[in-house]
């Protein structure tokens, strides 16, 4: 299972700060990792629209073609904006 | 060096006990942000502000820690607080301590430009209509992308022998362009076209295209005829409500009584900036003797660029690349930073 965490605005749409989803073997990249996730239905489809999304694997930044496996906490987040 | 916390600081404090273990510190630069009861529409009662435990404290520590190498400082702190905090409250607290002050000016803008692009804080703005996320920063990514920008010049200069040198300062102006880097800047394409659609934008498409390659997030397309008043009110729209950091227009700068493009940038914009429009008919007329028959402006609306660019596919992708680089310096200068 991977740990999802999700931030702010995500969260609000999804309905929950935390998820454990399993993620088939064929996803091995955070950009397959968040196609897989908006096939999922609602919330995700709605929530996970746009390209405007960050993404941290195991609480650093990834890019598309990073990989994800099943022991990563991965989070889900909109554009930051502290300070 | 780094804490999160909901309990508000205090400044005076902090610099003692930073302070306590450094006898050579000869500068000290505090930067304190606070929660603004204006936004630009907006009364704000509060903020709500949520933050990622764990991967914050990581982000803030490899900022502050790159800060300590690149400026020399002697320590630093950052103190942030989450939750609920009223207007006028205390938000962020950043500390820099170095033997001299430039290096501590320095150090203290550089912790706050990447934390602002970087480290995993949320705000909402809780005003008498309701509540709001605020899920950009216009500007942000433009003020840290020029502390790279200073880094790569003495390279640029070495690479190319037969210009002048500078001095060796860092802060020496650079006449010929740079890569371009849109990272994160929010922009909108608007085609004026009295004869297109949306379908057969090609200019629209090309615009959106470079955009994108250049790192920008392009948020907004439209297609309008060309007429003025519907121009200008969708230039304010953008720029006010929306907060783009840039706005290209393509089409409607020609001769012709229909092209209107310029007057409805100037209508709704307050300052113009001669020299970026000079430069698009200058590397135009590189091109095509007719390039200098656009009437193209470049404006801002109090922090949104308005760029006018000519309305043939090529004319628009060209003037891009003339003037692309420039337009971080712009903005963060717009915003009140320094050069």
């Amino acid at each position: 299972m991977t740990q999802f965490l999700f931030f702010a605005r995500v969260r609000e749409r999804i309905g929950s700060a935390q998820l454990d989803i399993p993620l088939p073997k064929e996803v091995r990249t955070v950009a397959q990792m968040l196609d897989h996730l908006r096939g999922q239905g609602e919330p995700f489809t709605s929530a996970l629209a746009g390209s405007h999304l960050r993404i941290a694997v195991n609480q650093s930044y990834a890019q598309p073609n990073d990989p994800v496996d099943d022991k990563d906490e991965v989070a889900i987040f909109p554009p930051v904006s502290g300070g | 060096m780094i804490r999160i916390q909901k309990e508000d600081f205090s400044i005076d404090q902090e610099i003692k006990s930073l302070l306590a273990d450094n006898q050579r510190t000869g500068a000290v630069v505090t930067m304190t942000g606070i929660v603004r009861e204006f936004t630009a529409h907006q009364h704000v009662q509060a903020m709500e502000l949520e933050h990622y435990p764990g991967m914050t404290e990581k982000e803030l520590e490899k900022i502050a820690t790159t800060a300590m190498t690149r400026f020399s400082l002697q320590a630093v702190r950052v103190v942030h607080r989450v939750g609920r905090l009223t207007a006028g409250e205390n938000i962020v607290l950043v500390i820099a301590a170095a033997a001299h002050r430039g290096h501590a000016f320095d150090g203290c803008r550089f912790i706050i430009d990447y934390l602002k692009i970087r480290a995993t804080f949320w705000k909402k703005e809780i005003t008498p209509q309701g509540e709001k996320w605020i899920d950009s920063c216009p500007g942000c990514e433009a003020a840290a992308s020029q502390w790279e920008e200073l880094r790569q010049l003495p390279h640029t200069h070495a690479s190319q022998p037969n210009k002048p040198a500078h001095g060796g300062h860092h802060h020496s102006h650079h006449s010929h362009p740079l890569e371009i880097n849109w990272l994160g800047l929010r922009t909108g394409i608007l085609t004026l076209s009295d004869s297109r659609n949306l379908h057969s934008d090609s200019s629209g498409d090309i615009l959106e295209k470079l955009a994108k390659e250049a790192g920008a997030e392009v948020v907004a397309r439209h297609l309008l005829p060309d007429d003025r008043a519907q121009i200008a009110d969708l230039l304010c729209h953008w720029a006010d409500d929306m907060g783009l950091d840039v706005i290209l227009t393509t089409g409607g700068t020609g001769p012709s009584p229909r092209d209107v493009t310029p007057e409805a940038t100037q209508d709704v914009c307050d300052r113009i900036l001669p020299g970026i429009a000079e430069l698009i008919r200058m590397e135009g007329l590189k091109q095509v003797r007719s390039a200098v028959l656009t009437r193209g402006i470049t404006a801002l609306r109090a922090t949104t660029l308005v760029i006018n660019l000519p309305g043939s596919r090529h004319g628009a992708s060209q003037s891009f690349t003339a003037m692309a680089d420039l337009v971080p310096h712009i903005l963060s200068m717009a915003r009140g930073g320094g050069h």
